[in-house]
């Protein structure tokens, strides 16, 4: 038992440390990589003085570091891990300090496990785990102090200033300093020490010296995106943190090594059986697709969508745009399950992000540039993000408002990340003609809207309609016009637009264009030889499946589910 | 006597650059901000710049005929303030040597004048940072401005308040200890500061159905006269044009600081016009106002007309004529600002509308209350927007709010006025890093306001402000 007992002490932080590693860098990459764009570290002095400049601002600041290396999910997954294991090890030691043995040892990897599944929703920040992690050590550092005036001194001073440092998970370490004063070093100065920091601490709270709520002025630092803080959750995990501090210490004598072993292999079962419940699957899938989308990646959003049905309005929104932009939603609109014009827009109100792509490659410029700033003045923890602010230098460059394009080009030259791209941009709106004659922005240009006209998000498709009469060679805006039409099952409206080429229609556009020819009664033969009889043919076929299969969606399916003769007939919305 | 001493400058920097070879050019330093031949209070913090173009070292000679500073940089000036105020104390007029090197050449630039007026300028301003954004905003704060010594303040920043939003910051003729700001949002109201007291006051009631929003102080600091209005925005969809802000309807009414009563008038609250941008004239005897007819459909359409009525600060009625100051001419007008001393009416003009910051064209006028002549303020208008503006206690200072530096980000600029009514070409509020700190900063400066004190408010008078109510008094 006892080398069972030591093999797991060894084998535990690193399974701890891999595992955490897998699961962040690889499993919520996507997640890694939102989280990432939603800030916007500067390598400036004026913004480390802004970030730490209020209540646990210093543990903002090392946070907004690490996660700018989210960037590259696997970097920022073992940043995540490796500080998994820090805070683990942080509490084993002070653990020991207290209890003056091993007892009950694997129980230093509760806060870790429980701070796993609290990063599991990306609104709970790194933030909470930087403050508890150093909380812990600064507490083992105060431990290791051997001459009791020095250890006193630095007590007061060092549970100040963590407080001020990381804000409210200094009170973990307030527990330590004095568990481990009482249970192990048992000097009254120290306890003093620690009292009186409880004093300065509390005279600073009433100060009120910062411009931070009463519920921030709990946590501190931004634990959480929003301003609601779910405190209770916090205090449940500072105060676990603290029993599992102490706990070991009062039971100690009847521990023996099998129950630790037995607590080892508890604590691996419950952090394997809640792990998966707190999993966002949809958080991560939806995430993915946004990422891909804002970079342009369609052929990649595509191909994900054919291994697994898009499961969100707003990845399904994700999908159609890429299906327009790669100049393929003619021909698949439907190999996808389509559940009405929902999957093509959302109103200002329900959604900025996703939406804000669409407007933006549609050459909606100017919304696509309102999108970006209000998604970025929702950011709940106000911070600048990275996705909006590359967004806004494009926007403004496109709609030739050049100095405010450099200007935030400018400020994401102080990037670690975004530098190169910055400086790109900037090298081709110093050169005469280049962005006109660019592959992207040269075509947003010519595709913004000619004449003013007022956006309203809840009629999107009358805001297409209009943008298609400006500008006719605006394919994207003319093929997502038609996509909505199609999903509306506006048949005459799409009829009314459609442009019939030289080499004929896409396959959906023809599926689509037969059954309005049959609905008026259209001979076939008497229209334009560029399309594809077959599709004629097919249409009979599918009206003579569909009176033989009794109006059964399951029946029909199986062969014409990709066809938008079944959409019609059989998709509600 | 000036040529002698210039040339001594000039030979002075030109020492400065004896370690690089000499080039002397007969253009002005780029040098941002821009200072060449503006007009400065005696008592301003030091006018530290940076140069525009790419430089190893920037050498500058500060001179005031009699004395002169030299300061040195890697890419800017800074100045010691103690040896500017010392510069500054007997000086009529700066003049000012830039030599900068750059690539091994030593570019020695055209001098410029910078002329000390002995008008004071007020202690500091009072602002809004706030996004120039849309509907939603982020982190934004109410702060004050040391200008005597280039300092930032906050005053609120809505961190405070679960992100709250929080505005229109009001002073009586620029008294810190008589103000007001709104703050908006759960748990939020007007927090009315009173010779050292704080209220906390709800100013909607059933009858005015939206909380109070423009405010005007009466000079007495005993009314304030507030617009009332139901805001909406629509948003274009052409490069030259973001958005507008327009008012759905619109009404002034007066808000008594001894009473606690908020009046309304039905000469001001009528549904035929619109009635906003209340400003008191500097004896308190006239309400001006801004008027129009309201038009929903076609916004180019709604033209403000610069309106007053008669106002009794006794009784605290207003008189029962209204009479049309200027009617615009096919413009709208808005932001009247009475100058303290009684001379003039500031205005701002633009094609149409209320809200003339997304405006390009969007100009300041002055009207000369003692005449009626009326003009435009060329001295201090740019290509790009001239918005919100306010007069120094001493009426000898205006700070305007411009968008001129890159077309979105508004900055605040200051300009003189003399005897004379001939202004200044105004200048960027110094900072002490001006490069640094403007083109970081991704927020714009709102209302800029003149104060004559630091503001003594802390985040816990905010906190723990009484709660109240305004108390409707309908005049007949």
């Amino acid at each position: 038992m006892k080398q069972i007992e030591k093999y797991a002490r060894l084998v535990l932080p690193l399974l701890l440390a891999v595992t955490a590693w897998l699961f962040f860098g690889v499993f919520y990459r996507w997640h890694l990589l939102y989280i990432e764009g939603n800030q916007l570290f500067l390598w400036t002095a004026d913004y480390a003085r802004e970030t730490i400049a209020h209540l646990g601002g210093l543990g903002d600041y090392v946070t907004r570091f690490l996660v700018q290396f989210y960037h590259l999910p696997l970097l920022g997954g073992a940043i995540v891990a490796l500080l998994l294991v820090a805070l683990q090890q942080g509490v084993q030691r002070i653990m020991q300090r207290v209890a003056k043995s091993d007892a009950l040892w694997p129980l230093s990897y509760v806060p870790s496990v429980a701070y796993w599944v609290l990063l599991c929703n990306d609104d709970f920040t790194l933030v909470g785990l930087v403050a508890l992690a150093a909380s812990m050590w600064t507490a083992v550092g105060i431990s290791r102090i051997k001459n009791n005036w020095t250890r006193a001194t630095v007590a007061l001073v060092g549970l100040v200033a963590l407080w001020l440092a990381v804000g409210g998970a200094a009170v973990v370490a307030w527990v330590a300093v004095v568990a481990i004063e009482v249970a192990a070093t048992r000097d009254w100065r120290t306890l003093v020490a620690a009292v009186l920091a409880a004093v300065a601490v509390a005279v600073m709270w009433n100060l009120r010296l910062w411009y931070q709520s009463d519920e921030g002025m709990v946590t501190g630092g931004l634990y959480f995106r929003y301003v609601d803080i779910p405190l209770d959750v916090f205090y449940k995990l500072w105060a676990a943190t603290a029993a599992v501090l102490v706990v070991p210490a009062l039971v100690k004598r009847w521990v023996r090594e099998w129950i630790n072993v037995v607590v080892a292999v508890a604590v691996i079962g419950a952090t394997a059986a809640v792990l998966p419940k707190y999993y966002d699957a949809n958080g991560e899938d939806t995430m993915a697709y946004y990422y891909l989308a804002h970079n342009g990646k369609w052929n990649e959003v595509i191909e994900r969508a054919s291994k697994h049905d898009p499961q969100t309005r707003p990845a399904m929104i994700c999908l159609n745009l890429s299906l327009v932009m790669s100049g393929q939603s003619g021909e698949r609109l439907f190999d996808f399950p389509q559940y009405g014009p929902a999957g093509l827009f959302m109103t200002y109100d329900e959604d900025l992000i996703f939406c804000g792509e669409v407007l933006y490659h549609l050459g909606f410029v100017n919304e696509a540039q309102r999108y970006a700033y209000e998604m970025m003045a929702t950011n709940p923890d106000h911070q600048r993000s990275a996705f909006s602010v590359t967004r806004l230098a494009e926007t403004n460059m496109v709609a030739e408002r050049d100095k405010v394009a450099r200007k935030y080009l400018n400020t994401l030259k102080h990037t670690l990340f975004y530098r190169l791209w910055a400086e790109n941009l900037l090298e081709l709106m110093d050169t005469p003609k280049a962005v006109d004659e660019h592959r992207l922005y040269g075509k947003l240009r010519r595709n913004q809207p000619a004449e003013n006209f007022s956006f309203f998000s809840d009629k999107f498709d009358k805001m297409l309609e209009e943008m298609v009469d400006q500008r006719p060679k605006n394919r994207e805006a003319y093929e997502y016009l038609m996509a909505f039409y199609l999903l509306y099952k506006d048949v005459d409206s799409f009829a009314e637009r459609l442009i019939i080429p030289t080499n004929g229609l896409p396959r959906v556009y023809e599926e689509a264009f037969a059954m309005v020819c049959r609905i008026n009664h259209v001979n076939p033969a008497t229209l334009p030889a560029n399309l594809n009889r077959a599709t004629f043919e097919r249409l009979e076929r599918y009206i003579h499946a569909y009176n033989m299969s009794g109006n059964n969606p399951e029946v029909m399916n199986k062969d014409w589910g990709r066809s938008y003769w079944f959409y019609t007939n059989f998709i509600r919305f | 006597m000036r040529k002698i001493f210039t040339l001594i400058l000039l030979a002075l920097a030109a020492v400065a650059c004896s370690t690089a070879d000499k080039r002397t050019s007969d253009q002005l330093p780029p040098i941002f901000p821009d200072y060449a031949g503006v007009t400065i209070p005696v008592n301003i913090a030091p006018l530290n710049f940076d140069v525009t173009t790419p430089a190893k070292r920037v050498e500058a000679t500060i001179s005031n005929g009699t004395e002169q500073i030299e300061v040195k940089g890697r890419e800017g000036v800074r100045i010691s303030p103690r040896k500017w105020r010392a510069l500054l104390a007997e000086a009529e007029r700066l003049t000012v040597t830039v030599a900068v090197t750059a690539e091994g050449v030593c570019t020695q630039y055209a001098p410029f004048e910078i002329e000390v007026s002995r008008d004071s300028i007020d202690y500091g301003l009072c602002y809004r940072r706030i996004d120039p954004g849309y509907e939603y905003y982020a982190r934004m704060g109410l702060y004050y401005y040391d200008l005597t010594e280039n300092e930032e303040h906050i005053l609120i920043e809505n961190t405070l308040l679960g992100s709250s939003c929080v505005n229109c910051h009001s002073f009586a003729k620029t008294n810190p200890s008589k103000m007001m700001f709104h703050i908006r949002g759960n748990g939020g109201g007007t927090l009315m500061h009173l010779e050292g007291e704080n209220k906390l006051l709800n100013t909607k009631t059933d009858a005015t159905r939206v909380s109070c929003v423009y405010p005007s102080w009466h000079p007495e600091g005993r009314y304030i006269a507030y617009s009332i209005n139901d805001i909406k925005q629509t948003f274009h969809n052409v490069p030259s044009k973001l958005l507008d802000v327009y008012d759905y309807w619109s009404d002034v009414v007066i808000y008594d600081t001894k009473t606690g009563q908020l009046n309304t008038y039905p000469i001001l609250s009528d549904t035929v016009r619109m009635e906003t941008f209340p400003s008191f004239s500097a004896d308190g005897r006239t309400l001006y106002f801004c008027s129009a007819e309201p038009n929903t459909v076609s916004l180019p359409e709604v033209q403000y007309e610069l309106c007053s009525v008669a106002f009794d600060p006794e009784t605290g009625e207003v008189g029962n004529e209204i009479t049309t100051v200027w009617d615009g001419e096919g413009t709208s007008l808005l932001f009247p600002r009475a100058s303290y001393d009684g001379r003039y009416l500031m205005v701002t003009r633009s094609a149409y509308g209320t809200f003339p910051i997304w405006h390009k064209d969007a100009d300041l006028w002055l009207i000369d209350l003692a005449t009626g002549e009326r003009r435009a303020l060329d001295e201090l208008n740019s290509d790009n927007t001239e918005s919100y503006h306010s007069w120094s206690s001493s009426s000898r200072w205006v700070v305007f709010s411009s968008r001129r530096i890159d077309g979105l980000h508004t900055r605040p600029f200051i300009a003189h006025v003399d005897d004379e009514g001939r202004f200044s070409k105004p200048f960027l509020l110094p900072q002490n890093e001006p490069t640094k700190w403007y083109e970081g900063l991704m927020q714009s400066y709102n209302i800029p306001e003149f104060i004559s004190a630091p503001i003594d408010i802390s985040p816990r008078d905010i906190l723990n402000a009484e709660e109240g109510a305004v108390e409707l008094n309908a005049r007949k």
